[in-house]
């Protein structure tokens, strides 16, 4: 207790210097004081009594140094010293210095940009109340083999009351809507999300601003009321509170704000809609109206699945507790209802759709990006190992004036923690602007990338990388200078290189090794994924994106009536259509134009279809992708007609339905037959094939072909419709104002969206991909240029530390070749053995890409002979200087020097 | 250095300090001057040690220190002996009696 008191006096000393020392001098003052007192006491004057109370005291700062030992532990004052000795090294090295703190900076500022992206990602807290109890409930269908598709809404309800293992059910279904804001009179386009009420309190997420849906909300005929995404509120809305009670235009009705979400509420959403078998297309990186939605039997029945279904699991209940409950629901109504022939239920934990894609990624860019860090920890390493080896003299001389290897191993300790201190500021600042490209880089449907950002957590976790490190490199000089030999060492010339121990060396040797090994490791992963990169980038999608220009627009429903009586003749929407068309045809530098029900590379949706003649074979088929064209499509994209006609003007809403197939449907479907003249039927009519077209790619470049039925568009009307144009040249771009005139020549109030090249649709579509690849590769290659620097550094340093023997033994008659072979051949045979270890290492390894490539194995042998190749050349290119600069040791110099 | 190989000198004015406040606790002047008038001004204690060797014991957890006023009302600080300090006070005791009885014996023989 009483040494604890003395303890916080000296530390409370340490904290407060000032203090202390005022403290000390009216200490002292009130001694002279009370000395002064005295003297007078004994009738002195009181001059001549402050005069001998002083000089009996003595020199005042020699006594304050003294007193101040007492208060400063030893340990600090010399850590101090060891401080200042370390920053006069530092700076009387700048190249050096540079050098480690950049390298580490490089290795440290990569590993953080990308940890702060899997915190952003994967670790920080869910937006939900114990989301582990959040649950998709899936419908499946066991004639197609599908197991990810969305629900009925009766399903749902059956569910949601007969189930004991989930708490609460919520329903979501992505619907883009047109809105106009009050005051501004334009109408746009903006990312909606359909939901019902209970989806809110099933989520557990609560609203910033206003009030969440009632439960009763959006049923019967009341007001459309709407909430707002956060991010959307504070961009169009400026984060005004007072929008909340206000209406703004949905779809050419107004509709009630009710409250704001916070952005976090939409987290997964993307997800699940692309999880989907099939789904309403969700684009949108964020929601930006949430609508309430109140479905019934009547406006959903039975047979329709368009609700995307979550699931809050009772406390205590697993997942699979909850998928065999549901199951044997699924099982009572698929007994009770004819239409649910096939059908089941796929209960899948919510973490794993949302997060489930993106955490193999993202997990393997963090292990690449250590791998990177290791290489140049052994880079640094081998610079201070050198750099040590100079440094033997002065811990010499240190040691022999009595310096205790604690001592020694301290002063290191603080180099290297002040090494690691500044590569940990630089790595910081490295991270923070790659943070930024990293985001603007990553493809959009990762989810909260966008959130990344050098928080709390992000820091320490630098901070403790970094301690790790200072640790490791203060250890190394300390075990290389166990074995210093002190005679030897300070009886050497002063200018001389002192060398480094034998097991120095083959410690260096071995860091080289493993530096080359991570190295190939690296480069071998970053090579597979640039390989399946190109093999994406060459898949023939199908169409020929360029010069073409994709858009869409929607018709409202106000005046735009979708009557199902008189499906197809719809003449209002098939008549702005076939005006639309017209107008754009006529743009000068339009070289062919058509509308689509969805664009191309838009999975779109399925139906289920039987093929007439063979309707007790057909009625299990899988649902098939269902597509809507105008005529000029094919010529627009680029799709060959492989057989039949294509569709023509005259296939109108008055005409025999007819229906244009895909190769890959006559193939799995005709395949003895002739598909031509033979009848489909959907929707409720049969629908005669007149044509078969070439394979599109629906699902993404890497995704097999599908079959698919093209209808022709008037024959099956849509509110919504995709603008294909082909320029005659240039970049199509340039006819987005013309387009935008004809829309609104037509309808001012329907806005056009989603416009941009067709090419840049197909790139994004291997977004993912790419920027896995690119990383990676980035990574591959500062590892390469390091791997390059560290051979090269341990060479040239060898070579100026054996200038003598290299001399001696040109004196002795070797020549210049094998003086390079000498020294080439210990950089290739060290990078040879770095090699062998890598390409062992990367072959057990790069299993774990096999989710991540396309149209190469993960033991790819070009690949690995091309990095086998790559590395071999590029270490031997590192080797040639040195091995030069060897060849110019004087050989009189070296007998003179060894003399 | 552990303080029971401190050297004798240092070891002696540490011992009469400890005893000087084991009475009452008082400031550094009271110390020298108590020590100076009970030892009939025999034992002058120097100020240049004196204030080290109160800041040594007060870093050591035997004496502790607070600031009061003085008998003529000045700011002073003042000292008191803690439980360990009472405790080395007695061990310091016993030490220098064996000590200085074994010096005397040798004294006395010689």
């Amino acid at each position: 207790m009483d040494r604890i008191r003395g303890l916080l006096v000296r530390l409370k000393s340490l904290w407060n210097r000032s203090a202390a020392e005022r403290d000390l001098d009216d200490e002292l003052r009130f001694h002279v004081a009370m000395a002064t007192e005295a003297g007078e006491e004994r009738g002195l004057s009181p001059d001549e009594a402050r005069h001998r109370a002083l000089v009996t005291f003595g020199g005042v700062e020699r006594f304050r140094e003294e007193t101040r030992d007492a208060h400063r532990p030893r340990w600090l004052e010399e850590a101090r010293c060891d401080l200042a000795h370390a920053c006069r090294l530092l700076v009387s090295r700048p190249g050096f210095s540079a050098a480690v703190i950049l390298t580490l900076g490089l290795g440290l500022g990569a590993n953080t940009a990308i940890f702060s992206a899997v915190n952003a990602v994967l670790l920080r807290p869910s937006p939900f109340a114990d989301p582990d109890r959040l649950v998709m409930v899936w419908e499946t269908d066991r004639g197609s083999g599908t197991r990810h598709e969305p629900a009925s809404w009766p399903d749902i309800v059956d569910i949601g009351e007969r189930s004991r293992t989930l708490q609460a059910v919520g329903a979501m279904m992505g619907r883009d809507v047109t809105i106009v804001r009050p005051g501004s009179g334009d109408p746009e386009r903006v990312t909606g999300l359909a939901i019902t009420p209970s989806l809110l309190s099933a989520l557990g997420v609560h609203v910033i601003a206003g009030r969440p849906f009632a439960p009763d909300e959006g049923h019967g005929g009341g007001q459309p009321v709407v909430l707002l995404g956060e991010d959307f509120w504070r961009a169009q809305f400026a984060a005004d509170p007072g929008i909340v009670g206000r209406t703004i235009v949905v779809d050419e009705r107004p509709a009630l704000v009710a409250g704001v979400l916070p952005a976090v509420a939409d987290l997964g959403v993307r997800q699940i809609h692309e999880r989907a078998d099939y789904s309403e297309t969700f684009g949108a990186a964020h929601v930006d109206v949430w609508l309430a939605l109140a479905p019934s039997a009547d406006s959903f029945p039975r047979e329709t699945h368009p609700f995307l279904t979550v699931g809050r699991l009772a406390p205590g209940v697993t997942v699979r507790a909850a998928q065999r409950e549901l199951a044997g629901i699924a099982a009572k109504l698929e007994r009770a209802y004819p239409v649910n022939a096939h059908r089941g239920v796929n209960v899948e934990s919510y973490g794993r759709v949302v997060f489930g894609a993106v955490r193999p990624a993202l997990l393997l860019l963090l292990g690449a990006v250590t791998l990177l860090l290791l290489v140049t920890c052994a880079n640094v390493a081998n610079l201070l190992l050198a750099r040590t080896a100079a440094r033997a003299r002065e811990v010499a001389v240190r040691v022999a004036l009595g310096a205790g290897r604690a001592r020694i191993g301290r002063q290191f300790l603080i180099e290297s923690l002040l090494f690691a201190l500044l590569g940990t500021a630089a790595g910081v600042a490295l991270a923070f602007v790659a943070l930024h490209v990293l985001i603007a880089l990553a493809p959009s449907d990762v989810p909260r990338i966008d959130t990344a950002s050098i928080d709390g957590r992000v820091l320490a976790y630098a901070a403790s990388t970094a301690l790790l490190i200072a640790l490791l490199f203060a250890v190394l000089p300390v075990l290389q200078m166990r074995h210093l030999d002190l005679q030897h060492t300070l009886k050497s010339h002063g200018g001389r290189l002192i060398s480094l121990g034998r097991s120095a060396r083959r410690f260096q040797a071995g860091v080289i090794v493993a530096e080359v090994a991570l190295t190939v490791m690296l480069v071998v992963g970053a090579g597979l994924l640039l390989r399946s990169l190109w093999r994406l980038s060459q898949v023939d999608p199908g169409f020929d994106a360029g010069r073409v220009l994709e858009a869409q627009y929607q018709l409202p429903a106000t005046r735009y009536p979708v009557d199902y009586k008189r499906f197809p003749n719809l003449p209002a929407i098939n008549a702005f259509h076939a005006r639309m068309l017209a107008a754009i045809r006529t743009i000068p530098g339009v070289a062919a134009a058509a509308l689509a029900g969805s664009p191309p590379m838009d999975p779109g949706f399925t139906n289920s279809f039987t093929i007439v003649g063979r309707e007790a074979e057909s009625a299990h088929y899988p649902e098939i992708r269902t597509r809507f064209l105008s005529p000029g499509y094919l010529e627009t994209l680029g799709v060959p007609l492989l057989a039949g006609r294509a569709i023509e003007d005259d296939d109108d809403a008055h005409s025999p339905n007819v229906i244009v197939i895909n190769h890959a449907a006559a193939r799995r479907y005709f395949p003895a037959t002739d598909p031509i003249g033979q009848s489909i039927r959907f929707w409720g009519s049969a629908r005669r094939i007149v044509g078969v077209i070439g394979d599109e790619k629906f699902r993404g470049v890497d995704a097999p072909n599908e079959p698919a039925v093209y209808a022709p568009l008037a024959q099956a009307p849509q509110q919504q419709a995709t603008v294909l144009v082909r320029a005659t040249h240039g970049d199509p771009m340039a006819l987005v104002p013309a387009v935008r005139a004809a829309l609104r020549s037509l309808d001012p109030q329907v806005p056009l969206f989603d416009v941009e090249p067709l090419a840049l649709t197909v790139r994004s579509s291997i977004a993912k991909p790419r920027f896995d690849a690119v990383l990676l590769a980035v990574f591959g290659a500062v590892a390469m240029l390091l791997a390059v620097i560290g051979v090269y550094g341990v060479l040239s340093y060898t070579v100026t530390e054996r200038m003598g023997e290299l001399g001696v033994r040109m004196a002795l008659g070797a020549d210049r070749w094998s003086v390079v072979r000498l020294v080439a051949g210990m950089g290739v045979g060290l990078a040879a053995l770095g090699v062998a270890l890598g390409v062992g290492a990367a072959y057990a390894g790069s299993r774990l890409l096999r989710s991540m490539v396309f149209g190469v194995t993960t033991t790819d042998p070009a690949t690995f002979a091309g990095v086998i190749a790559i590395v071999m050349v590029t270490a031997l290119a590192a080797s040639v200087e040195p091995a030069l600069r060897a060849t110019r040791a004087d050989p009189m110099q070296a007998l003179r020097a060894e003399s | 250095m552990s303080p029971a190989n401190a050297d004798v000198l240092q070891g002696t004015l540490d011992l009469l300090i400890l005893k000087a406040l084991s009475v009452e606790p008082m400031h550094g002047w009271g110390v020298a001057q108590r020590i100076q008038q009970i030892s009939r001004d025999v034992l002058q204690v120097n100020q240049g040690s004196l204030y080290p060797a109160l800041h040594r014991l007060e870093h050591r957890g035997w004496i502790a220190a607070s600031w009061g006023a003085s008998d003529n009302n000045r700011r002073a600080k003042f000292y008191r002996l803690t439980a360990t300090g009472r405790k080395q006070l007695q061990s310091e005791v016993a030490t220098w009696r064996r000590f200085s009885s074994a010096i005397e014996l040798v004294l006395a023989i010689g």
